[in-house]
């Protein structure tokens, strides 16, 4: 066994352990620089990051406000910023800081693979708290439950302390590999790659907001009756109407309540992601066929997609 | 060194391996209720924790939730099992002072913990849920009592706490917490909300000269 004085003690040099501890500081120290506090909710302050010089990237579901919020910066100076725009898809908010750029943060933009190890930081408040975590598990682009499209799939072994949401996921370098949310998922934390954070900034920048196509319909599955399955092709579920928003383009299309939606344009419907699928960014404007059963019937009624309203 | 190469390098699991000697050289596990602890000679032990050796002498740190009796029980490192009486107790920083009437134990290495900083390796050592020297990996995850991530009991105490993220379990109490080199910085106390909180050796150091001159075991006051 080991002496108990330990390798530093004998030689002065440091031992794995303690270059693996250093390390890990220093990358949360590195990665620490662009966490900043967000205050914008009640009582425990989110976090955000430093993207880009004066932007703060932040989660949707944790800036409460859009005006006047007050940023702490690494050092504990405070700074205001103001809300660019939203994405409640991604989860994901840009804001500007007023008079201040900070220092960004090091983005790494690669894909992340199972079992890399990284840091969950976050800022609830002055200084700086670090989680250790490993990515457990990856998957190709998915979609949330609010429509948002995200490139790739990426779920944490971490555990959630305050302040996780709108921390980054840092790598031992320090480089930052996405920001963390707990609001996409119910029970694992998530991370937004560094990739589609990009693609929402910009988008946000240049609009406010991000494009998604919109019908303004709820509805639930349903199985369908074995003769118009077969009709189908097989297709057994499909999704009854049971909200039409006032105005929206679905009634405005003539869909009714209680019409059972089998397929929108070439895409079957089998459940609600797949309406959600039918209807990204670049669809805004276009003429869709709605296939659906009405009394007993299938027929076709044609529907322009339109662009969904600002979501709070 | 590449993160990859020390984490897969022998080396690693030796220092490990290494710092976890030290800590169990320095710790104690602290019966209440125990057939030793002379207020409860015959009854049934009736809780548990862990204690750090602060002396050679016998003296021993744990947590005052830990130390709920006059007389204690203490299982020594070596295994042998003594008696030790409560000599302070600290409850708003949740500490205790025990001394045993034994000599030539190996005190904890103790190290800063104004030093640390988020992310450096720590390491809790202790009896947990009766299982005796097991060890717990983690990180640091803040120190100090900041606002906005200070609540309920943390705030209360106004001691100086730090948090980490490790898995502390039922047992862990009064144990040590350790940086990568196994000196100790904080005696193991409480979780809150998933994080592991230890009350700081500054605390301990506090405690230890506000009690001004204990009341040595018989053996070394001879």
């Amino acid at each position: 066994m080991a002496a108990p004085d330990g390798a530093t003690d004998r030689t002065g040099m440091p031992t794995l352990l303690e270059t693996l501890s250093t390390d890990l500081a220093a990358a949360a120290e590195t990665a620490g620089r662009a966490t900043v506090a967000v205050h914008a909710r009640r009582r425990i302050p989110a976090s955000g990051i430093l993207w880009r010089p004066a932007l703060v990237v932040a989660t949707h579901h944790t800036v409460h406000k859009d005006d006047d919020v007050r940023i702490t910066l690494d050092g504990g100076a405070t700074a205001r910023a103001t809300v660019v725009g939203r994405d409640p898809g991604t989860d994901l908010v840009v804001l500007r800081l007023d008079g201040e750029t900070g220092t960004p943060a090091t983005v790494a933009r690669e894909p992340l693979r199972v079992g890399q190890l990284g840091l969950a930081l976050g800022r609830p408040g002055d200084a700086v708290t670090a989680a250790l975590g490993v990515v457990s598990a990856v998957g190709p682009a998915w979609r949330t439950w609010h429509g948002g499209e995200i490139d790739q799939f990426v779920r944490l072994d971490v555990s959630v302390y305050d302040g996780f949401s709108g921390g980054p996921l840092a790598d031992a370098a320090g480089r930052v590999l996405g920001v963390n949310t707990s609001a996409l998922a119910r029970a694992a934390a998530v991370t937004i790659p560094a990739a589609t954070v990009d693609r929402v900034v910009d988008q946000l920048l240049a609009g406010g907001r991000v494009r998604r196509g919109y019908l303004g319909i709820g509805t639930q599955p349903v199985r369908l009756p074995d003769a118009v399955q077969a009709q189908l092709g097989g297709q057994q579920t499909a999704l009854m109407l049971v909200a039409l928003e006032p105005g929206a383009p679905a009634e405005q299309g003539g869909l009714l309540l209680g019409d059972v939606l089998v397929a929108l344009g070439a895409r079957p419907t089998l459940d609600v992601d797949d309406v959600l699928a039918a209807l990204g960014g670049d669809t805004v404007g276009q003429q869709v066929d709605a296939r659906i059963l009405r009394a007993g019937e299938l027929r076709t009624v044609p529907v322009t997609i339109g662009d969904a309203p600002a979501r709070r | 060194m590449s993160l990859a190469a020390l984490t897969t390098s022998p080396a690693l699991a030796h220092d490990l391996a290494a710092a976890t000697e030290r800590l169990r050289a320095s710790t104690v596990a602290v019966l209440v209720g125990a057939p030793h602890g002379r207020a409860r000679a015959t009854g049934p032990i009736a809780g548990h924790g862990s204690g750090v050796v602060w002396r050679a002498d016998g003296l021993v740190v744990t947590n005052a939730h830990v130390a709920r009796a006059d007389h204690v029980a203490l299982v020594l490192p070596d295994g042998r099992q003594v008696a030790a009486r409560l000599v302070a107790r600290d409850p708003r920083r949740d500490l205790a002072l025990l001394q045993a009437d034994v000599d030539g134990l190996t005190p904890a290495p103790v190290g800063d913990p104004g030093a640390l900083r988020p992310g450096q390796v720590v390491l809790a050592f202790g009896h947990p849920l009766g299982v005796a020297n097991a060890l717990a990996v983690g990180i640091v995850h803040g120190v100090g009592t900041e606002r906005g991530s200070a609540r309920g009991s943390w705030a209360r105490a106004g001691a100086s706490l730090i948090r980490a993220d490790v898995r502390l379990l039922p047992g862990n109490s009064g144990g040590p917490l350790a940086e990568a080199t196994g000196r100790v910085v904080g005696i193991n106390t409480m979780v809150v909300g998933g994080l592991g909180v230890a009350v700081s050796v500054r605390e301990v150091e506090a405690l230890v000269a506000a009690a001004g001159p204990l009341p040595r075991s018989t053996r070394s006051a001879a």
